[in-house]
C-alpha cells in the first residue's frame, strides 16, 4: 500500500468506528476507504480501532464457558375462562323478579281490575354475550298490554 | 405458537450470552430467560404487538439482569480488582474472566450494556432500540465506551492488542 500524506480532512473517531463496524453509508464508506489509503495517521488509527473491536469482542466472549442448547419452553396451559353464573343466570333472574314485583305493586293498581296475567303479558329476552363484560350486557323486556300495545324496554 | 417457538429458538442463545456477560456464570440465568420469554409469550397471547422482538427481548433481559444486580448490590458497588499477580492459583483464562468482569463494572451501566450488546453483534439500529441512545450517537458513544474499557484493561496490565 502506498501511504503518503494527504490534505483531506482526517476521519473523526465516530466515523472511524462506523467504518470499522460496516455501518457507514456506501458513499461515506468509499470516501473513508480512500482517505485511509492515503493518510498514514488515519490508517494507523483504523488499524488500532479494528484491533480494539476484535480483541474486546474476543475478550468479552471469554466470559462464556459453555453455551447450552435452548431448553424446551414450558408453554403454560391456556386458561379457560370460568363460566360466570352470576352474569348468565342470577342477574337476569333478579332483574326479571324486580320488574315483576314493580308491576305487581306499582301505583294505580285497581283492586277491581283484572288479574295481572290478564292485563300484561311480559316477556323477558336475554341473550348473554360471553365476549362482553357485565356492564355492557343488554337485557330486553317486551310488555304487551290488554289492548295489544307492545312496549319494548332495553336495559343496558 | 410457531412464531413464538421460532423467536425462542432464534434468540435464546444471544439472550443467554448477554445475561452471562451481565451477571457472570453461575447466576440464575436460565430462570431469568424463562421469565423474559414467559412475558413475551403472554404479550403474544394478549395480541400485543412487539415491533422488534429481538430488541424487546434484549431490553427485557438487561432489565432483569439489572434488577438482579441491584438486589445483590453488585451494580453500584464495584468489586475489588482481581489479584493478577497470583498466577499460581488462577489460570490465565480465569484471570482474564475476573479482570473483564471487574473492568465492566467500571463502565457506567449504559456503557456496559452497549459494549455487551455490541459484542453480541447487534447492529447500530438494534443498539439504539435496546439502549435508547439516539441512532446517530451510537458510533460516538460506542467508540468512547470501547476506549474506556480498553484503558481499564490496560490499567490492570492487560494489553488489548499486542
Amino acid at each position: 500500500m502506498n501511504l503518503k500524506p494527504t490534505v483531506m480532512k482526517c476521519i473523526n473517531e465516530e466515523i472511524l468506528q462506523q467504518y470499522v463496524d460496516g455501518e457507514c453509508e456506501e458513499r461515506e464508506q468509499i470516501a473513508v476507504q480512500k482517505h485511509i489509503e492515503n493518510c498514514e495517521g488515519c490508517y494507523s488509527r483504523w488499524e488500532q480501532c479494528r484491533a480494539r473491536m476484535i480483541e474486546i469482542k474476543r475478550s468479552l466472549n471469554i466470559l462464556i464457558d459453555t453455551l447450552p442448547a435452548a431448553p424446551p419452553f414450558p408453554v403454560p396451559a391456556v386458561k379457560v375462562p370460568k363460566r360466570n353464573y352470576a352474569l348468565q343466570v342470577i342477574v337476569p333472574l333478579a332483574v326479571a323478579a324486580s320488574l315483576l314485583l314493580l308491576i305487581w305493586l306499582g301505583p294505580g293498581k285497581d283492586k277491581n281490575s283484572l288479574p295481572l296475567e290478564q292485563v300484561l303479558q311480559v316477556c323477558f329476552a336475554t341473550e348473554v354475550d360471553a365476549n362482553k363484560p357485565a356492564h355492557q350486557q343488554e337485557f330486553t323486556i317486551t310488555v304487551v298490554s290488554p289492548d295489544g300495545k307492545v312496549s319494548e324496554i332495553i336495559v343496558q | 405458537m410457531d412464531t413464538f417457538e421460532k423467536t425462542y429458538q432464534d434468540n435464546y442463545n444471544v439472550m443467554y450470552r448477554i445475561a452471562i456477560k451481565m451477571l457472570g456464570n453461575g447466576s440464575d440465568v436460565t430462570d431469568i430467560l424463562q421469565d423474559v420469554f414467559m412475558s413475551f409469550f403472554e404479550k403474544q397471547q394478549q395480541r400485543k404487538r412487539v415491533e422488534y422482538p429481538r430488541s424487546w427481548l434484549c431490553r427485557a433481559t438487561l432489565n432483569k439482569c439489572v434488577d438482579k444486580l441491584r438486589k445483590e448490590k453488585k451494580f453500584t458497588d464495584a468489586e475489588p480488582a482481581p489479584d493478577t499477580e497470583d498466577k499460581s492459583i488462577c489460570q490465565e483464562k480465569q484471570e482474564m474472566k475476573a479482570l473483564m468482569s471487574y473492568c465492566l463494572t467500571r463502565l457506567s451501566p449504559r456503557e456496559k450494556e452497549l459494549v455487551i450488546l455490541y459484542s453480541e453483534g447487534l447492529s447500530y439500529k438494534e443498539l439504539a432500540q435496546v439502549t435508547g441512545i439516539a441512532f446517530t450517537s451510537i458510533g460516538k458513544t460506542l467508540s468512547r465506551s470501547l476506549k474506556k474499557l480498553e484503558n481499564e484493561l490496560k490499567t490492570h496490565g492487560y494489553e488489548v492488542y499486542k
